[in-house]
C-alpha cells in the first residue's frame, strides 16, 4: 500500500512540475511557432504547427525593423562593457584582497554602496553629464554607465574570491623575483577565472537586456540596441505579429545560448547580486 | 608579510572609482540636490531654488496618489503572489530527485531573458484580435469575457503588471533554495524524528529557518516594484488615462517628455529614500533569530 501511494504521489509531483514547467516554456514556444506564421494563420490556427515554415519572417525582422543593426549595437556595447568591468574591477579588487592600507575597507564599503543605488536615481544627471561629453548617442553613452553600474557587484565578488587565494603564493612570487603586475597577472587573474566568468556572464546578461539607460542615452537608430528596437515594434500600428515575434525570437536565443552555457554563473550572480543588494 | 609596492594601490583603483563615481556616486547625489530646484534641464543657469516645494508639489499631486496605488498594486502581487509561488516550488525543489535540476532551470529561464522581449511577448497574448487570451476565450464559448486587455482602464493594471509577477518566479524560487541549502540537514531529520513530517514541517521548521531567504525576496521585491519600469512602459506607456501608471513611467514622463527635471528627481530621490528606509526598518523590524 505505501509503495503504490508513494507512486501515485511521485506521478502526481511530477504532472504538476510539467505544468508550471509549460507555463514557463508554453509562451516561449507558442511566440517561436507565430514567428513562422502570417497573421491570417495566426488567427485560423494559433496553437498548431504552421503549414509553410515561413522562415522570411527572420530575414524581414532583421532587415525591414532593423534588428541586423541592433544585433551589431548591442553585441558592440556588451562586448565592450563586459572587457571593461572585468578590467576595472580585478585589478581594484586584487588591490582591495591583497594590500593592507589604511582605507582599504572603505574603499571597499564605498563601491557596495552602489548595490543600493536605483537606475532612476542616476538617470538624469547621467544624460546631462553625456550631454556634456558629447557621447549621447554613441556606444560610449552606454558602455560607461552599465560598466559603473556592474562595478559594486563584480568588486564584491572578485575582492571575496581572490582573498581565498592563499597569500603563500604571492609571497613564493615574491622570492622567485615577481613584481605587483606579475602576480597580478599571472597568479591572481588566472587563479580568479571561476569568479571573472561569473562577472562577466552577469554582466553580460545585463547589458544585452538593460531598457532605461539606452531608451534615454541612446535613441538614434545608428547606437539603437536590441531592447529597444523590439519596444519599438510594439507600438507599431500595421502589426505583423510574424515579424514582430521573429525579431523577439532572435534577441531571446542569445540568451538561451549563454543561459545553456553559463546557467550555473547567471543563477549564482543573479541571487548573489539580490542577496547583498 | 612582505613590502607590498605602494605605488599601484591608486594606479590599480582609480579606474573604477572615476567612472563609478562619475556614473553613481555624483549623479545621485546631484539628483537630491536638484530636487530642491525648479529646473527644465535646459541649462543650468536657469535653476531656481525653491527648498522642499518639489515635494509639497509631491505629496499634494493627487496624480501621485495615483501612481502610487498602482505602485502598490504592483508590491502586493510581487510579494504575496509571487514569493509564495516561489518558495512553494523551492520546497518541492530543494531535495535531489529524478530531474530536479532540470524544472529549475526551466522555472529560472525566463529571469534571465530581456523585459523588452518578455513584453513583446505578451503584448502579442493580449492582443484584441490575435491574441492567445481572446482567441482562446472564444473557442471555449467565453467570448463575452475577452476584452481589450491593455486599453480596458479597469483591467489593464493586472494585465500590465502580470509579466513582472510571472518572469521572477524563478528568481525568488532560487533565493529560497539557497536559504535551504544554508540549512543543515540535520536540523531536518531532527525535526523529522520528533514527529515533524508534512505540513507540520513545512510550517514550523522550514519556513521559519528559511525566514532570512524569504526576506530578502520581500525586500527585493518592495524595492523593485518602486523601480519597475520597462515592462509597464512597453505594454501600455502608462495609460490608457494613466490607468497604469507607476512610480517608475512617472519619473520618466516628468523628466523626459515635460523636462521637469526638478520635480522628477524629487521622484527619484522619493524612491530612493523609500526603497533604502523600507529594507533598515524591515531589517530592524522582522528579523528573528532562531
Amino acid at each position: 500500500m505505501v509503495i503504490v501511494g508513494n507512486k501515485i504521489k511521485k506521478i502526481i509531483l511530477y504532472f504538476f512540475l510539467v505544468l508550471i514547467a509549460l507555463n514557463f516554456l508554453y509562451p516561449f514556444f507558442f511566440m517561436f511557432l507565430s514567428s513562422l506564421k502570417n497573421n491570417p494563420e495566426i488567427l485560423q490556427n494559433p496553437y498548431g504547427f504552421p503549414s509553410v515554415w515561413r522562415w522570411s519572417n527572420y530575414s524581414r525582422a532583421w532587415t525591414k525593423a532593423g534588428l541586423g543593426m541592433s544585433v551589431l549595437n548591442s553585441s558592440v556595447v556588451t562586448v565592450s562593457t563586459v572587457i571593461l568591468t572585468t578590467f576595472v574591477c580585478s585589478i581594484t579588487s586584487y588591490i582591495l584582497a591583497r594590500h593592507k592600507f589604511r582605507l582599504n575597507f572603505a574603499i571597499f564599503s564605498f563601491f557596495l554602496l552602489g548595490l543600493m543605488i536605483p537606475a532612476q536615481g542616476t538617470i538624469i544627471p547621467t544624460f546631462m553629464i553625456l550631454r556634456k561629453l558629447k557621447l549621447v548617442n554613441t556606444y560610449f553613452a552606454l558602455i560607461f554607465p552599465y560598466t559603473a553600474v556592474s562595478i559594486p557587484f563584480a568588486i564584491l565578488f572578485l575582492t571575496g574570491y581572490m582573498k581565498s587565494i592563499p597569500i603563500s603564493l604571492d609571497e613564493t612570487a615574491v622570492m622567485e623575483g615577481c613584481g605587483e603586475f606579475r602576480i597580478y597577472a599571472q597568479i591572481i587573474f588566472p587563479l580568479s577565472k571561476p569568479a571573472l566568468v561569473t562577472v562577466a556572464v552577469l554582466t553580460m546578461l545585463d547589458s544585452w537586456n538593460e531598457f532605461l539607460y539606452a531608451l534615454i542615452l541612446a535613441t538614434k537608430p545608428k547606437v539603437r540596441t536590441l531592447p529597444i528596437a523590439l519596444s519599438l515594434l510594439v507600438g507599431e500600428h500595421i502589426q505583423e505579429h510574424g515579424v514582430q515575434t521573429a525579431a523577439a525570437i532572435i534577441s531571446l536565443s542569445v540568451m538561451l545560448v549563454a543561459y545553456i552555457i553559463f546557467q550555473k554563473q547567471m543563477v549564482e550572480g543573479l541571487t548573489t547580486g539580490a542577496m547583498k543588494g | 608579510m612582505y613590502r607590498r609596492n605602494k605605488i599601484i594601490i591608486p594606479l590599480f583603483i582609480l579606474p573604477a572609482l572615476i567612472l563609478y563615481i562619475t556614473f553613481m556616486v555624483y549623479p545621485i547625489f546631484w539628483t537630491v540636490f536638484v530636487s530642491l530646484f525648479k529646473w527644465s534641464g535646459i541649462q543650468l543657469g536657469a535653476m531656481k531654488f525653491q527648498g522642499l516645494s518639489n515635494y509639497i508639489k509631491l505629496f499634494t499631486t493627487p496624480m501621485f496618489y495615483r501612481v502610487l496605488k498602482n505602485t502598490g498594486i504592483l508590491m502586493l502581487f510581487s510579494v504575496f503572489v509571487r514569493i509564495p509561488i516561489g518558495v512553494v516550488l523551492s520546497v518541492v525543489l530543494y531535495k535531489a530527485f529524478r530531474g530536479y535540476k532540470f524544472f529549475r532551470s526551466i522555472y529560472f529561464f525566463p529571469v534571465v531573458i530581456s523585459s523588452a522581449s518578455i513584453a513583446l511577448m505578451f503584448s502579442l497574448i493580449y492582443s484584441p484580435s490575435m491574441g492567445i487570451i481572446n482567441i482562446t476565450l472564444e473557442k471555449l464559448g467565453l467570448g463575452s469575457l475577452s476584452r481589450i486587455w491593455l486599453a480596458d482602464p479597469k483591467v489593464v493594471i493586472y494585465a500590465a503588471i502580470a509579466p513582472i509577477t510571472w518572469q521572477y518566479i524563478g528568481l525568488m524560487m532560487f533565493l529560497s533554495l539557497t536559504g535551504f541549502q544554508s540549512i543543515s540537514e540535520e536540523i531536518f531529520e531532527a525535526a523529522e524524528m520528533d514527529g515533524a513530517v508534512g505540513w507540520k514541517k513545512l510550517r514550523y521548521i522550514m519556513l521559519p529557518l528559511n525566514w532570512d531567504a524569504i526576506q530578502v525576496c520581500i525586500i527585493i521585491s518592495v524595492i523593485g516594484s518602486l523601480r519597475s519600469f520597462d515592462h509597464v512602459y512597453i505594454l501600455t506607456g502608462g495609460g490608457p488615462n494613466h490607468a497604469s501608471e507607476i512610480l517608475g513611467i512617472y519619473l520618466y514622463k516628468q523628466a523626459f517628455t515635460v523636462f521637469h527635471f526638478g520635480y522628477a528627481s524629487s521622484i527619484a530621490t522619493f524612491i530612493l529614500v523609500f526603497g533604502f528606509l523600507f529594507s533598515v526598518i524591515f531589517k530592524k523590524y522582522f528579523s528573528v533569530t532562531y
